[in-house]
């Protein structure tokens, strides 16, 4: 009888427990992007994951972006955004390249620290409310390639900018912070919390921009 | 730690008909859960972590405490698939293995029905270290409450079929850390076929 009024206690014990409680507050900044009266933002559908990255297989960024894809993911508790590596930049959604943009074709993203530079740009689509693929990455020395201090330059970079294909596109990089990674001259070696929130926040709202992909 | 905490129970517990059998059962079939974490970020997008109907064995060990009670050891492992679900769609998370560990006593019900009720703990054991496990695969205690029919085919072989609902409360350390408080009550419910043998 003991047995049972104490298996009895357990389960109403349990059972009376309340459910998780998910955060309060989730403070960032602004990801999108206002161009005239229009306001654009972007996120990856789930039908496009996981995302495709190429980059040069000897280049000085390829450990970056490796670094770089993980916090982004790690930025995630429901899994909205993965990617791979591809071998093959035809199939790409995401090029990143160590060089500087030879073009200036598309809507571009930029971030100065002080060893090196990044800039990503997009293009709209033909059709309206329509991103055409690839985003393009690009994250290349200031001035001397083996500076002191660009390799931490570079993981910086490259995370801020892929921050930016990811969907934060406000050009201003407005209410970030310098301890946010998506900071305009991004300092923080990794993402805060605002970043985190930003994106969550971002990846849980409506957008109005949806991926081509490519022909 | 080699001893299943059941054979250390078990001797713990006296029989008190000597001439009760010992039992071995093994079965097959399916688990269901519901949510793990539910989240509303933005009002009108709930987001949840929600696991598959996941095939699953089991093991158990029947040891007799009455003429008609056993004290029973069971070993459960379910393999499921995790996925993040919200408004834009599912994500996949990756495969989510649970071992669950239970001490249930069993006993006789009308009908050839026999109910088990006990407790014991789960353990979650995702293929990759991503999401609400990203530092952690975490153990929780559980109740657990079932309901066996069985068919004697044989002189000491029983077709069983058991249902089984279980109950814990879920966080991980990522979600602590990402401000998540309190911890979500999470009911599971397994459905067996399978066969024990007496000795």
């Amino acid at each position: 009888m003991k047995g049972r009024l104490a298996c009895l206690i357990s389960l109403v014990a349990v059972t009376a427990c309340a459910d998780i409680v998910p955060p309060a507050q989730r403070e960032g900044y602004e990801y999108r992007q206002i161009l005239g009266t229009d306001t654009l933002s972007f996120k990856w559908d789930p039908s496009l994951l996981p995302v495709k990255i190429w980059i040069a297989d000897d280049s000085p960024l390829r450990s970056h972006l490796i670094t770089a894809i993980s916090r982004w993911e790690q930025a995630f508790v429901y899994g909205e955004f993965r990617a791979t590596l591809v071998s093959d930049s035809s199939r790409a959604d995401i090029i990143v390249r160590n060089a500087p943009p030879t073009s200036g074709a598309g809507l571009r993203l930029a971030a100065f620290a002080s060893q090196c530079l990044g800039e990503t740009t997009y293009q709209l689509g033909s059709a309206p409310k329509t991103l055409q693929l690839p985003w393009r990455v690009h994250v290349w020395p200031a001035s001397n390639p083996n500076a002191t201090g660009i390799q931490d330059c570079y993981r910086i970079t490259v995370t801020h900018e892929l921050g930016h294909a990811l969907g934060i596109i406000n050009a201003n990089h407005a209410g970030a912070l310098p301890t946010d990674v998506m900071y305009r001259d991004p300092v923080a070696d990794g993402l805060s919390e605002r970043d985190r929130n930003t994106i969550e926040r971002l990846y849980h709202s409506r957008t109005t921009l949806t991926a081509v992909p490519r022909p | 730690m080699r001893f299943p905490l059941f054979v250390i129970l078990a001797v713990a517990v006296r029989p008190s008909v000597l001439e009760a059998q010992l039992t071995a059962r093994l079965s097959a079939g399916a688990t269901m859960g519901t949510s793990l974490v539910a989240d509303a970020i933005l009002y009108d997008d709930v987001v949840a972590l929600k696991t598959s109907v996941a095939p699953t064995i089991a093991i158990g060990l029947g040891y007799p405490i009455s003429a008609t009670h056993k004290l029973l050891g069971e070993l459960r492992i379910a393999s499921a698939t995790l996925t993040g679900s919200g408004s834009a769609g599912a994500n996949d998370l990756g495969a989510l293995r649970t071992i669950e560990f239970s001490v249930m006593a069993e006993g006789p019900l009308p009908y050839h029905l026999r109910f088990q009720v006990g407790g014991g703990a789960i353990k979650y054991s995702p293929a990759r270290a991503a999401g609400a496990f990203l530092d952690d695969a975490p153990i929780k205690p559980m109740v657990t409450a079932g309901l066996a029919w069985t068919k004697s085919l044989r002189p000491g072989l029983e077709l069983q079929v058991g249902g089984r609902w279980g109950l814990h409360e879920f966080t991980t350390k990522t979600l602590e850390r990402r401000g998540y408080s309190l911890a979500q009550r999470v009911h599971r419910l397994g459905i067996t076929l399978g066969v024990e043998r007496a000795w």
